[in-house]
């Protein structure tokens, strides 16, 4: 059932340092991804999901703080690279599509140009070995041109002399989704990918992708507060909430039937077609700086006992392949690998 | 509106801008008190002299015909007589202009040269050493007086070190082109001449360079700070670009093109502060020539070295301009 793990997330825990005091914003979390699987992490707005994707690459903004943890990727610890080595592993293995494609665009550079930055700075070994198998540029730009083509814009050897500010704003998303794409990486981030277009481009872009890592053998990270997105691309779903990984499932699993009290709030928050609006959930994700002392769900909890303000509901498998931190279930068996 | 179109607007407004200038300096040359005939004869001169004078120079006629008639002439390239070198003043200006030209654009050619990567670096190293000490140096810069720095600039290099000469632009290269000694020496091939017109200009420029130079540092640096938290540059970065190439391509581009109109802001502010430079040097330029004009009450002279300046900096201005619709392709595509 599970496949051999490409990237390996354990015990992470990061913490911001902020005017206010020490935030804790990811709080211990477990994340496993194999190779060629598609995960989603689903959460509300604020609950860490980015930051965990950030974390991934070594990107976090300078007052956050790496408490303890590891992120194993081909049995390398992230954490433990120093900047140049990280930086190779960045776009060559693991790379992020960003999610504002009105930002993540530098204005003043055409497209091909920042394609081609990226083949001409970042596939280099030493100087040495630059100079010496350095490829011809129009090899260079013919790569380029082929991804465009791969992410479906239409006449790509036009679009390598346009200006973002030319683009419409699902050009742009392939434009960027290209540009993570470009040195074949093993792993890719997609951070709110399509977020910021219309419903019908974002379904259209979320698809495409789907095909072409399946075909590329890519491993994805979906990153969205979406659940409908997370149906639609992932094989299976981590639930996070508060810097806190509360349920994991099978995709198909989880939308069946939701174990933990948040996943079932966040599902019944869903706006549906037919009948209301979803009903969500009482309350907001608590203050980190001094969040819940347990479970950090439990204001919020309509199924609250005296037991969840004191101990912290451990990530326990409940049945095979699900995982639910929530003192409802107890684990199943005993045997929890 | 295609850039094209935005350009020849720019250039278009030049036109009123010019004669608003010209009315503003013209009445103002010719309100403030004191004589010019007078001034120009001596105390000796007998009153009818004085008033044949002001006759000559139509300065009897009221204003407006004064002014239309100047303007007249300005057209056929005629900028009127001065009475203090008594020549025609655009003899004058076409003597002193290149010498101010050189200096102000190689003082502006300093300040960003030093105030760009000064800038860059005060951001990249935020709140270490190195950008406390470019911040301190750009507020010093800012609130140095520059004929005190210029005088210190001598003492130093001129008569301690006797490394740079103190005064003056130094001998002509053989062959006039431009007037302006670095290019024509340049264009002779002559390197010897050009060195020593270099030596002659490095306290000068620098001495008026300065300010623009502190002004150019801290707006790169707060341009840059803003730059580096976009989205762009964390993407960048996670593609694996190196950081030289995020910071001085990616992010240097995008902040160095803002701070294009200050630059082209500044190059009037060195304008007017070239005179204090070029009396401490004793540059034969053309602030210098204006300011001697002025107190002299020589009226054509302030107009037309008013006017030429004002003509400089609009054309600066508008190369500012094309620069900036270079660097920022936004600017080009506007509609």
């Amino acid at each position: 059932m599970q496949k051999e793990p490409l990237l390996e997330i354990r015990n992470l825990t990061i913490h911001f340092h902020t005017f206010e005091g020490r935030a804790r914003v990811i709080n211990g979390i477990d994340l496993v991804i194999g190779k060629g699987e598609s995960v989603a992490l689903v959460g509300e707005t604020g609950c860490g999901k980015s930051i965990t994707a950030k974390a991934i690459l070594g990107l976090l903004p300078p007052n956050a703080e790496v408490v303890s943890g590891s992120i194993l990727f081909q049995g390398q610890d992230l954490l433990q690279l120093k900047g140049e080595e990280l930086r190779r592993i960045r776009g060559r293995h693991i790379a992020m599509i960003f999610q504002d494609p009105s930002t993540a665009l530098n204005p003043v550079f055409t497209v091909g140009e920042q394609l081609m930055d990226v083949l001409v700075h970042c596939d280099d070994q030493g100087s040495v070995q630059r100079w010496r198998t350095r490829r011809p540029v129009a090899m260079l730009r013919q790569r380029c041109v082929d991804m465009l083509r791969l992410v479906r814009i239409p006449d790509p050897e036009s679009m390598m002399g346009r200006y973002p500010s030319e683009l419409s704003g699902g050009m742009r998303q392939r434009v960027l989704i290209a540009l993570a794409l470009l040195q074949r990486p093993e792993l890719v981030l997609a951070d709110e990918l399509g977020t910021a277009l219309d419903v019908s481009i974002q379904d259209q872009i979320l698809q495409e992708l789907k095909d072409l890592v399946r075909t590329q053998g890519m491993s994805v990270l979906y990153i969205t507060h979406n659940l409908g997105v997370a149906r639609m691309v992932s094989d299976r779903v981590y639930v996070m909430y508060a810097g806190e990984i509360v349920e994991v499932a099978l995709t198909h699993a989880l939308f069946r039937r939701q174990f933990h009290p948040y996943s079932q709030g966040l599902l019944a928050a869903v706006p549906r077609l037919i009948g209301s609006i979803g009903e969500g959930i009482e309350g907001r994700i608590p203050d980190y700086v001094s969040p819940p002392p347990a479970c950090r769900f439990e204001p919020r909890c309509p199924y609250r006992m005296p037991v969840c303000c004191e101990v912290r509901p451990p990530l326990r498998e409940v049945e095979s392949g699900r995982w639910v931190a929530c003192h409802l279930y107890p684990a199943s068996g005993g045997d929890s690998s | 509106m295609s850039f094209r179109t935005y350009l020849l607007r720019r250039l278009l407004h030049i036109i009123p801008a010019l004669l608003g200038l010209s009315i503003l300096i013209f009445v103002l040359s010719r309100v403030v008190p004191g004589d010019p005939a007078r001034l120009a004869l001596g105390p000796d001169a007998t009153q009818e002299q004085v008033e044949q004078l002001r006759r000559e120079m139509g300065l009897d006629k009221p204003l407006v015909v004064q002014y239309l008639r100047y303007m007249g002439g300005l057209f056929r390239g005629d900028f009127g007589f001065s009475l203090r070198t008594r020549r025609n003043v655009a003899q004058d200006i076409k003597e002193f202009l290149p010498a101010t030209v050189e200096l102000t654009t190689v003082a502006m050619l300093f300040a960003i040269a030093l105030g760009v990567p000064l800038g860059v670096l005060s951001a990249v190293r935020k709140d270490r050493p190195e950008d406390h000490i470019s911040r301190i140096l750009a507020l010093i810069g800012v609130a140095l007086p520059r004929f005190w720095l210029a005088i210190l600039l001598q003492l130093l290099f001129a008569y301690y070190l006797g490394i740079l000469p103190t005064i003056g632009r130094g001998p002509a290269p053989p062959v006039r082109l431009t007037g302006i000694y670095l290019l024509d020496s340049l264009l002779a091939l002559d390197f010897r001449a050009f060195l020593i017109a270099l030596k002659h200009l490095i306290l000068p420029a620098f001495a008026l360079s300065v300010g623009s130079l502190a002004q150019i540092m801290r707006l790169v640096r707060a341009n840059m700070i803003e730059e580096m938290r976009r989205d762009y540059v964390l993407a960048a970065r996670s593609y694996g670009l190196p950081e030289r190439v995020v910071i001085y391509k990616y992010a240097l581009k995008n902040a160095f093109s803002s701070a294009l109109t200050v630059i082209g802001l500044s190059y009037g502010f060195l304008l007017g502060n070239a005179f204090l430079v070029e009396t401490v040097f004793a540059w034969p330029g053309l602030a210098f020539y204006g300011v001697d004009s002025l107190l002299f009450k020589d009226l054509n002279a302030v107009v037309g070295v008013t006017i030429v300046i004002g003509v400089a900096f609009a054309v600066v201005n508008l190369l500012v301009d094309i620069a900036y619709g270079y660097l920022d392709p936004r600017i080009r595509y506007e509609t």
